[in-house]
């Protein structure tokens, strides 16, 4: 059975949880640059956060395949307003409570924006790159946030204008649930390669490029200005990078983004919109990762979309513990390992313009 | 390299040593039970594809 709601409606969901997406960045970034002001959370907050935020979500997207009935976008913006009031307050007890609890909520946030904008896409990649573009604007403009007086109760009051947002989302995820089988146009994983092996290399392209985003060099960024642009060009590479693979497919997509952000991010270490034009050229993969696992999980989205938060916390996890500080060892391992998500993109993902059901 | 250092001295001399443990204990955890869910729903749906073509 076919959906009959036209695709710009659908695409309504896609918007709305690119603000709920804003808003849980908003807070999340917000208290995590005021808990970095403080020494000994110098590096364990943002670590923490990490681990906390991004791993669980595998789990809490395996409820939400199973349980659709349960609002976990609410509950997670309950949550993060509980560990907001925290902060502001401090009534909870021991040091990582607050922070345990915002992580939680921002997992649940997360998932269930996958949810509904997957299942709402029919199969596109536009739905879901939209709704991961809102993170970028809401990271950038909570650390702003957190230099001025704002107070955490007014962040609180901000979260919760997510809520209104996120119920109508679910009608038209609703809309979408009619079907069988919502994600069974995604199938652009190559036929005859097993699921776990689809799973597993697109896991590892996800991590690869999450240690790269952090080793990009970005010399020309000193001023507020200049980080704001870079957050809002990461947020329009990550939107442009699912309309793109709609419009000209996943494969070609994933080639053009990792091979034209190479020249750009390396001769851009000191020239600002060079750079960023790599930059967002490097954002684009992030939608095609997240397509090709669910092709092979098209029953559980919420899942699929916890191997690539998985993958992102594995790949940033180093970081924190090593980096390599020239521009050239940068460049160098920057270039090996697009060579091997090339490699790993020829091995799993279909050619474009055929369906598998067609070969 | 002074942030490697740094992160070296406060891992191995300062109150952050259990939470560092409990967390990668916690995503070792996660990541083993989601590996595991996936190759169960994996499975299943091969089951249900098989079931389909025999239909």
């Amino acid at each position: 059975m076919q959906s009959s709601r036209p695709f710009t409606r659908n695409m309504g969901a896609a918007w709305l949880y690119f603000y709920v997406h804003y808003v849980t960045e908003v807070i999340c970034f917000f208290a995590l640059t005021k808990l970095t002001g403080d020494s000994p959370w110098l590096w364990t907050a943002p670590f923490a956060y990490d681990a906390l935020a991004f791993v669980p979500q595998g789990i809490i997207g395996r409820i939400s395949d199973k349980f659709p009935k349960i609002q976990m976008t609410v509950i997670g913006v309950v949550l993060m307003c509980v560990a907001g009031l925290d902060f502001q307050f401090g009534v909870l007890p021991g040091r990582f409570t607050a922070l345990v609890i915002l992580c939680l909520g921002n997992a649940c946030t997360h998932i269930n924006g996958a949810e509904v904008t997957l299942r709402c896409s029919q199969g596109r990649l536009a739905h879901s790159a939209i709704f991961v573009a809102g993170g970028s604007f809401g990271v950038i403009t909570g650390k702003l946030l957190a230099g001025t007086f704002v107070p955490y109760w007014a962040v609180v009051l901000f979260t919760l204008t997510a809520i209104p947002f996120a119920l109508l989302a679910e009608y038209y995820r609703k809309d979408a649930d009619k079907l069988e089988n919502p994600c069974e146009k995604f199938d652009y994983n190559k036929p005859g390669v097993p699921a776990g092996i689809v799973i597993l290399v697109a896991t590892l392209i996800v991590i690869v490029r999450g240690y790269m985003g952090y080793g990009i060099p970005t010399s020309w960024n000193k001023t507020t200005l200049q980080t704001v642009m870079l957050f809002v060009t990461m947020g329009l590479g990550k939107g442009l990078g699912g309309v793109i693979a709609d419009a000209i497919g996943v494969k070609k997509t994933a080639y053009l983004s990792m091979i034209c952000a190479l020249p750009f991010l390396f001769c851009g270490d000191n020239r600002m919109f060079v750079s960023l034009i790599g930059v967002m050229f490097f954002s684009m993969t992030m939608s095609i990762t997240l397509a090709l696992i669910v092709s092979v999980l098209q029953k559980s989205p919420g899942l699929a979309f916890g191997f690539t938060t998985i993958g992102l916390f594995l790949g940033t996890a180093p970081i924190f513990f090593f980096k390599f500080t020239t521009a050239l060892a940068n460049c160098i391992v920057i270039a090996i390992l697009t060579a091997l998500c090339l490699i790993g993109v020829s091995v799993i993902a279909r050619k474009d313009g055929v369906r598998n059901e067609q070969l | 390299m002074n942030s490697f250092k740094f992160i070296i001295d406060s891992f191995f001399f300062s109150h952050v040593r259990t939470p560092f443990f409990i967390i990668c204990a916690v995503v070792v955890l996660i990541t083993v039970t989601v590996s595991v869910m996936a190759a169960k729903e994996i499975k299943a749906q091969k089951a249900r594809e098989t079931e389909r073509k025999d239909v």
